[in-house]
């Protein structure tokens, strides 16, 4: 619609909000064909609750869609899909696509007025789902909502009322991956509308006229559009599982799988665990004034005594003692937290086991955090404090502890504990990789086993290993041969997975530092990931109370040879980055990297995460580099999403571990980064003040 | 910290190697070991899972067995005799549990009382202010006046709040409006001691929330028996006095 149009949408909505009062967001857990908010093919004016992050899979002849959705902030919706369309593609084959949706919920509905909402579907990718809508969205009765809107694009090509914004260019997608501006609310636009009535909690009835035309569906015989109108069904299973039904255009049926998971809402309450040791209280100084004597300063037994004493009831909790440093009126404790995801309920434990273990006269407790060897952040507390607000809220003794960096600290007096160090772990376990996407099977995967061993000689200097053996899987009968035009220094990822069994998946030397105040460094050599090895350094700038880090790194690696084991290819470059990273507040955090890629190319990624209190993160990325759209192919840039969770989140049991996925449509070379284990930023950032702050609640748990 | 009585417990197998080598022979590993949990962890998730569904499918659709009612007065002369310091009785009906607590800490006004597996509720002047281990735990609790006016089984209005860790784990304050209102008389007896009591109820309400706490009062304040609320998960735990003083 150009700008125009879009001022006016605004100007309109700028009227309808002058009579004030207040609005309710549209919400609702029902999803259409295309995985957002919607009736059926069509969209309408509602969001899901905000942070909501669902999956659907729908199927019927015309078209196989699987979404991925997520309700970014309380307005804006996302989705990615992927997608086959039979028949459609050069000779009659069936085209697998992938593509991006938004969703904004421009306003909320209030008296008489709709909510009204603008989405875009389909808006960077190949385009065969491209549309961009206005759509409005009213509750009749409790149980019952019509939606009406315009639709341009796809949802303007059946029962057009004109071409407002002038005609629609035809889409140049060249290699795909751009969004199509240009075409934006431009062409015929028609008019769609539909009802939603809510039988009750578990099932709803939906009825939609379609403006969708499916012209190259039809045209490709692969369906037959025999009427504009759809019905279907919603029925909710349980709070997470839904499945919809639907008769779609007076000839298909169509069926749909739907998955909500609100990271708000863990499948297991959190806690169960071990309840923290209580504080013990010292007795009264007019009572018992011997007791807070200091004479023991002098007694070379009690900071060993001490020590041990506290190493042991620390490590029922999961905490390492890794040094100590005790004094007359002061303790240090420096703790390897290997069981509490969030720092504080490490920190609150410690604290509370401190007040079990060290003299009376000892009135200020420092307890450190330790990461892979670097001392990270420093809480100070009072232990007046902790015995006076054991059982009060959270805040108050948030208000009391101070935090800063444990390099600014005395640092003076500190022992390390007895057999920390040196230190080994290792497991067998088992591991599955997938490959998704690939059109001639999208759905591949091997399962096999792995072993793994980590030895640290002393703090923050670390060996560690992994090699892995297939069991089954059908990654290697993959065909396909890259048709990158530049070289390949990732798109061979077939020729590793065909070649490299058993492999040495990493055998790396890490050395972890502090050199400075709020500076942190890693040098990593070695077999650095699957298909690179050589030495990797970085270093980052991070105050402990400071919303802003930043950093840098430089790799020299050389590409490893296909079978992965000790040899290298001929090929060799120089990567590396400058970064910065910023915790904007609210959950949401951004990351910017500038530099050269694998490839040689130069460029820069941005990332942008909604981050949960609990440990939930789902983020988007995308990379720009001077690589031309043709020589990195389709998909035009590198892009994908990413989503971490905590396993504590489905177990309700204490745990530090998270698992991550990132999915990328495309694997190709161009903005392609190094993999190295233990980037600095997200190894230290959650004992920082930032993160401990939002987590903070956990103190007293 | 005093020594916990060791009433049952129940055990939660760690992934084996044994397990490991016969899901290979199988040739479907789905175990793992070793000493680096960041590795083994999600396996023994998907394990604990497996059985999960496993136990789901195949015990019998039968309710379970209505428990045998736990002879309450039984278990306290078994924790008496092997526990020295204070203990009360604990039955939390949402999760079926019967326990014996006994003291683990007491900070001023503040006491701990922990089960066997060190599951803890924590009591000022004999009024709920936290429990741990349990999940959807009471983190904290204010309650103004009301454990005086409770000790002198005095009626009166005022407000109180608790403090829970939503979904995310972030502390959410539920402030309340609550009246204390004196009942009926009620004596009885339980573990050898007999009670002549006072019953109060205290009624508290927030937005769309009402929920009640009785307590049984003895006329020198002790606080003999009471049904407090935990949350809105857990619901009411029913507290009972079994012995207020250490041997």
């Amino acid at each position: 619609m150009g700008r125009n149009g879009r001022t006016g949408l605004i100007l309109a909505a700028g009227v309808l909000a002058g009579a004030t009062a207040l609005a309710d967001p549209l919400l609702t857990d029902h999803r259409g064909t295309f995985g957002l908010p919607g009736l059926i093919d069509m969209p309408t004016a509602e969001s899901a609750p905000e942070g909501m992050l669902g999956a659907s899979v729908f199927r019927f002849d015309g078209a196989l869609r699987i979404s991925m959705t997520f309700q970014v902030t309380d307005r804006l919706s996302g989705a990615f899909r992927y997608s086959r369309v039979p028949g459609i593609f050069t000779g009659g084959s069936a085209l697998y696509d992938r593509s991006f949706d938004l969703h904004y919920r421009l306003l909320d509905e209030k008296g008489l007025r709709p909510a009204i909402a603008i989405g875009l579907r389909d808006f960077v990718g190949t385009g065969i789902y491209s549309s961009e809508y206005v759509v409005a969205t009213k509750t009749l009765t409790p149980r019952l909502r019509a939606t009406a809107g315009l639709g341009w694009g796809r949802l303007g090509s059946f029962g057009s009322i004109g071409s407002p914004f002038g005609s629609r260019p035809p889409l140049d997608f060249g290699e795909g991956g751009k969004a199509n501006t240009d075409q934006w609310f431009r062409g015929p636009v028609s008019p769609f509308f539909g009802l939603a009535y809510q039988v009750n909690d578990k099932l709803t009835l939906k009825a939609e006229y379609s403006s969708d035309a499916y012209a190259l569906e039809t045209a490709a015989g692969t369906f037959s559009r025999d009427s504009s109108i759809n019905l279907g069904f919603d029925y909710a299973i349980n709070k997470s599982f839904s499945v919809s039904g639907y008769y779609l255009y007076g000839s298909q049926i169509g069926l749909q799988f739907n998955l909500a998971v609100d990271p708000r809402r863990p499948p297991v309450p959190s806690g169960l665990e071990t309840a923290p040791l209580p504080v013990r209280p010292r007795p009264s100084r007019l009572v018992d004034a011997a007791a807070w004597g200091t004479d023991w300063t002098g007694d070379p037994e009690v900071h060993p005594g001490v020590q041990s004493a506290l190493a042991t009831a620390l490590a029922k909790d999961g905490q390492v003692l890794e040094s100590m440093a005790l004094s007359a009126t002061r303790v240090e404790v420096r703790i390897r937290n290997q069981r509490y995801l969030a720092y504080p309920q490490a920190v609150g434990r410690t604290a509370r086991t401190l007040t079990r273990a060290v003299p009376p006269s000892v009135e200020t407790f420092v307890i450190t955090s330790v990461v892979d060897g670097m001392a990270s952040s420093s809480v100070t507390l009072k232990r007046s404090d902790i015995e006076r607000l054991e059982s009060e809220g959270s805040l108050e003794i948030l208000r009391r502890a101070e935090f800063s960096d444990p390099l600014r600290g005395p640092n003076t007096g500190l022992v390390a504990t007895e057999s920390v160090y040196p230190r080994f772990v290792w497991a067998l376990s088992p591991y599955g990789e997938v490959s998704v996407f690939d059109p001639d099977d999208p759905l591949r995967a091997d399962v096999g086993l792995q072993l793994s061993g980590k030895y640290e000689f002393a703090p923050g200097l670390i060996l560690s290993g992994a090699v892995r053996k297939k069991l089954l899987g059908n990654l290697d009968e993959s065909t396909r041969v890259s048709d990158s035009t530049i070289y390949h220094v990732r798109s061979d990822l077939v020729e590793y997975q065909k070649q490299g069994d058993p492999g040495i998946e990493h055998l790396t030397l890490a050395w972890y530092a502090r050199p400075a105040p709020d500076i942190y460094s890693r040098v990593t050599v070695g077999y650095l990931e699957r298909m690179y090895g050589g030495i990797s350094g970085e270093i980052l700038w991070k105050p402990v109370d400071s919303r802003l880090a930043l950093g840098a790194e430089i790799n020299y690696v050389r590409q490893r040879d296909f079978d992965e084991m000790f040899a290298f290819r001929d090929f060799d470059t120089v990567t590396g980055h400058a970064s910065a990273y910023y915790d904007f507040g609210k959950g949401f955090a951004g990351q910017i990297d500038v530099g050269r890629y694998l490839a040689g190319d130069w460029g820069a990624t941005f990332t942008l995460d909604r981050e949960f209190a609990n440990g939930w993160k789902v983020g988007a990325f995308a990379t720009f580099t001077d690589l031309s759209a043709a020589d990195f192919g389709e998909g035009s840039f590198d892009k994908g999403i990413r989503v971490t969770i905590p396993v504590s989140w489905t177990t309700g049991k204490p745990s530090v571990n998270k698992v991550s996925t990132v999915i990328k449509p495309l694997n190709r070379d161009g903005g392609a980064r190094l993999y190295v284990d233990g980037r600095l930023y997200e190894t230290i950032r959650n004992t920082h003040q930032g993160d401990m702050q939002i987590q903070w609640g956990r103190f007293w748990r | 910290m005093g020594e916990i009585l060791a009433v049952s417990r129940m055990s939660w197998p760690g992934p084996r190697c044994g397990a490991l080598l016969l899901a290979m022979l199988a040739a479907l590993a789905v175990s793992g070991c070793g000493s680096d949990t960041s590795r083994t962890e999600g396996t023994k998730i998907a394990l604990d899972v497996a059985k999960g569904l496993k136990a789901k499918l195949f015990s019998s659709r039968k309710s379970p067995a209505a428990k045998p009612e736990v002879d309450a007065e039984a278990l306290a002369a078994i924790a008496m005799d092997s526990f020295p310091g204070p203990l009360i009785m604990a039955r939390i009906d949402k999760l079926g549990t019967v326990s014996a607590m006994g003291e683990f800490g007491r900070n001023g006004a503040t006491r701990t009382f922990a089960t066997p597996q060190r599951q803890t509720l924590v009591f000022r002047n004999g009024l709920l202010v936290g429990t741990r281990g349990l999940g959807h735990d009471l983190m904290s609790a204010d309650f103004g006046p009301a454990a005086e006016l409770v000790s002198r089984r005095q009626a009166g209005t005022y407000r109180r709040t608790y403090r829970f860790l939503d979904g995310e784990g972030i502390e959410r304050p539920v402030p309340m409006a609550c009246e204390l209102t004196p009942g009926e008389p009620r004596s009885f007896s339980f573990a050898g001691t007999r009670y002549a009591t006072l019953q109060l109820a205290e009624r508290c309400e927030s937005s769309g929330l009402a929920i009640v706490n009785d307590y049984w009062v003895t006329q020198g304040g002790t606080i003999a028996m009471s049904r407090q609320w935990i949350g809105a998960a857990l619901g009411y735990v029913t507290i009972t006095l079994v012995r207020e003083n250490r041997l």
